[in-house]
């Protein structure tokens, strides 16, 4: 493990702002993540459903793969609803400070 | 409105020919020793064409019959193969029929357990504003 020298940098200089930004992900904004993940959700709400369609006309016979693309989206849709969840709550919590 | 999803068309629709066929396998176990008796059923796989909400036969020629009023009782064909294991000309396979009875109730529990997700699912998404 090798040892950098410790250099005290002013808060607000433009260096430490673009190393932050720059750590954070190539460039992704939050929107970006969120749209991101949403289209994640739908992608596996569509497989669910697409995969119960085949388990109904008899095209799969493998349950355990629809068994589990319904879990995932299961999974997934909770976590989105209750990421939603937080997020209104920030936002009333923000509402309510007093300025 | 989420009701309108086809997701709960096409479930209600492969319910029904499961039901039905639950029908046929108990109306051939109970005849299997009634002389004469021809075996029906409903075959599992490929049976259903079901696209947008609807429900078709499977066609693969165009003299095959189409069901126009969509009626279920299409599905029941006569038993194919014809090999006779008694003398009183009938074609009841028993063990071939409890198999059969046995995967068409795993397929019934497993719609019902989908559908139940179905519902769940719209029902968390309803209520879980009450939360926030």
């Amino acid at each position: 493990m090798d040892i950098k020298d410790v250099v005290l940098k002013p808060i607000d200089s433009n260096q430490s702002s673009q190393q932050s930004s720059k750590t954070a992900g190539s460039g992704d904004s939050f929107a970006d993540i969120l749209k991101k993940s949403l289209d994640e959700v739908n992608k596996l709400q569509n497989k669910a459903d697409q995969s119960i369609k085949d388990i109904a006309a008899g095209k799969m016979e493998n349950i355990q793969d629809a068994v589990m693309a319904i879990e995932k989206a299961d999974v997934s849709l909770k976590l989105l609803t209750e990421i939603r969840n937080k997020a209104i709550e920030a936002y009333k919590e923000v509402m309510r400070m007093q300025v | 409105m989420f009701l309108g999803d086809p997701v709960f068309g096409y479930l209600k629709k492969a319910l029904d020919i499961a039901v039905l066929r639950q029908d046929v396998i108990a109306s051939n176990i109970a005849n299997a020793d009634t002389p004469h008796y021809r075996a029906k059923h409903i075959p599992f796989k490929d049976v259903l064409e079901i696209s947008n909400n609807d429900l078709k036969l499977k066609t693969t020629s165009p003299e095959h019959i189409t069901d126009n009023d969509n009626l279920i009782a299409n599905f029941i064909k006569p038993d194919k193969d014809d090999y006779l294991t008694k003398n009183d000309m009938n074609n009841v396979k028993i063990d071939k029929e409890l198999t059969d009875l046995a995967k068409n109730t795993l397929l019934i529990n497993a719609l019902t357990a989908f559908e139940r997700y179905k519902f769940n699912q719209y029902k968390d998404i309803i209520s879980s504003t009450r939360n926030a």
